[in-house]
């Protein structure tokens, strides 16, 4: 086992890494049990080690855009959304970045194919769901504001083009469907 | 020869229509499957973009022949937005509120269309030009709409371009599958068992119940103006297009009611009391007379608002891996009014505009029929979901970890937890 796995951002020297980490392995789990247990800050290696993972592993189960997390306290998301049908090998990018999920993958193939890169629908809360369907209402406003004006237009139409009424009756029943 | 012929030329014209008729059944409906909700979104506000820019050279031109094919592009694009936007709204968020979201939503759409009437009058038709004047001298009318429509293209592209990195859930047939499957065995339902395609018979009654919905609304509003002036005859056209903008009004009015009353109600049961009520309305103002009979067909727009949302989402329910299939084909029949239109044009050249509310009124009895089906056979099935509080397919979610199914979660933990074991040897 060497140390170079570990993402020694805490400043402290391999060495004290090394012993520490092989006398704590039950604090991982216990960790992502509870944010409030994984502070960020490095007072010991344990603080500094656990936190890493925390993220990783949130990065992996939810590589959803930031905005949808209610939740201040999470550590940031990646940005950019992820392409709906491509998931899986991103997916595994990022996994390699843990030390721990990478060496489970070896083991434990099927998980690859467990959550998906995007959010599932049906399963938002309604308040989760709330700012998807904002943005989506104001394509139905759109659509709405268009056919109201496609109509008064095409009054227009026929009084600017001397239409016969009942060519202009037809766009009209063009615009309800 | 008969108007009704002219007009069945006029219908034949109207690109937008058939765009809805093609649009959903083919492309629209295969780009929501493929590539999802976003592109679907991002691909209809492009084309719906393209549309609104051709109009300008149609009106440069003054050519009837050059809106028509722009009103075909648009409507290519609306419909596209339409396949994919109300089945989203539909399936986003917990499955109780689907008809409630959908209401709301469409309820924002003919309020936007009734705005944009008042707007649009107020704007447009004050300088409406003699009906005597020369087809060149009356470009500066149209210009305003060339602008306005020049601004609605530049927001529907920005729209489309911010649709890009906004945060769209998605959600595939496969994962629809399989949680109306995890939902069964939840309530303890051993009956489960997947349908193909073919037996899925509750989606083409209610595809056909949409059909003639829509058909008989559209032929209703089409021919809202002269059936007022034929009841009463004191009132001149503009006269009764105001009254048709109140219709209109109290539709958008009576979509925002109903979607408070269906925190109540259950939405099949305020489906079979809303149709009832259309074809009450409907049959009453055949006999009515005057303003009694106006009266009527604006408590018919009322009591009609919530039909077709709610109609929509109830034939959803239960589709599974169809369900985006399904949705397309639901849209596609919006196209109606092709069908529908023409027959009422031909009946109220036979016998008045007044009788030939007959037209409107079977069709309408059609789709009651299919309320009444939902509610006498298919009640079991539509309640499961309302009987729940939660998203599907998720038993319980904690505050703090709300964005993670539990039984992932604890996977997760496992993984991690597996991994450090394995690591430490």
């Amino acid at each position: 086992m060497t140390s170079q796995h570990f993402d020694s951002g805490c400043g402290r020297d391999e060495h004290d890494y090394q012993i520490d980490s092989l006398s704590i392995s039950a604090k991982p789990s216990q960790c992502a049990q509870d944010d409030k247990a994984c502070p960020n800050s490095c007072e010991s290696y344990l603080v500094c080690f656990v936190p890493n993972v925390q993220r990783n592993y949130q990065e992996i189960t939810r590589p959803v855009p930031s905005i949808f997390v209610m939740n201040t306290k999470r550590p940031p998301k990646p940005k950019k959304p992820s392409n709906p049908d491509k998931g899986g090998a991103s997916y595994i990018d990022r996994r390699q970045s843990s030390v721990y999920a990478n060496v489970a993958l070896a083991h434990r193939r099927k998980s690859d194919a467990q959550p998906g890169s995007y959010r599932n629908a049906a399963q938002l809360t309604g308040r989760e769901s709330l700012l998807p369907l904002a943005i989506v209402i104001t394509l139905f406003v759109l659509w709405g504001f268009t056919s109201g004006l496609g109509e008064v237009l095409n009054k227009k139409f026929q009084s600017v083009l001397h239409l016969s009424k009942a060519r202009s009756t037809g766009l009209q029943v063009a615009f309800y469907g | 020869m008969g108007e009704w012929l002219l007009l069945l030329l006029a219908v034949l014209d109207a690109d937008k229509s058939r765009a809805y008729a093609v649009g959903p059944l083919t492309y629209a409906g295969w780009i929501v499957r493929r590539f999802g909700y976003r592109w679907s979104f991002i691909t209809g506000l492009c084309i719906f973009g393209i549309g609104t820019l051709l109009f300008w050279p149609s009106a440069k031109f003054s050519s009837f022949g050059g809106f028509c094919g722009s009103s075909f592009v648009v409507g290519s694009g609306l419909s596209t937005l339409e396949a994919s936007a109300i089945p989203f709204v539909a399936i986003c968020g917990p499955p109780k509120y689907s008809e409630i979201r959908l209401n709301l939503a469409q309820a924002f759409q003919s309020t936007a269309a009734v705005a944009a009437l008042v707007l649009a009058s107020y704007i447009i038709l004050d300088d409406t030009p003699p009906k005597d004047a020369p087809l060149g001298g009356q470009t500066s009318s149209l210009d305003t709409i060339q602008w306005l429509y020049l601004g609605i293209a530049t927001f529907i592209f920005l729209l489309a371009f911010g649709l890009y990195f906004a945060p769209i859930p998605e959600i595939t047939d496969e994962d629809l599958q399989e949680q109306t499957h995890q939902t069964a065995e939840e309530h303890g339902d051993n009956t489960y068992e997947d349908q193909p395609l073919g037996k899925q018979y509750k989606l083409f009654f209610g595809v056909f119940a949409s059909f003639c919905f829509t058909g008989s609304q559209v032929s209703v509003a089409t021919f809202f103006i002269n059936y007022a002036v034929e009841v009463n005859p004191a009132l001149s056209d503009k006269d009764a297009a105001h009254r048709l903008a109140v219709a209109q009004a109290v539709f958008a009015a009576g979509r925002f009611a109903a979607s408070v009353i269906l925190i109540k109600v259950k939405a099949r049961h305020l489906l079979l009391g809303s149709v009832t009520l259309v074809v009450a309305f409907l049959g009453t103002a055949i006999g009515a007379e005057g303003d009694a009979g106006i009266a009527m067909i604006i408590l018919e727009f009322c009591a009609k608002s919530c039909v077709f949302p709610t109609m929509f989402t109830l034939t959803l329910r239960g589709l599974r891996r169809h369900t985006k299939r399904g949705a397309s084909w639901l849209v596609a029949s919006i196209a109606s009014g092709i069908v529908f239109a023409p027959a009422m044009g031909a009946a109220a050249d036979a016998m008045g505009t007044q009788k030939a509310l007959v037209v409107p009124l079977v069709a309408m009895a059609a789709a009651a029929s299919y309320s009444l089906y939902l509610n006498l056979f298919k009640s079991k099935e539509l309640d499961e979901d309302w009987a729940s509080d939660e998203p599907a397919g998720q038993s319980e979610s904690s505050d703090d970890m709300e964005m993670v199914p539990k039984a992932q979660r604890t996977e997760e933990q496992e993984l991690i937890q597996e991994g450090f074991e394995k690591f430490c040897k």
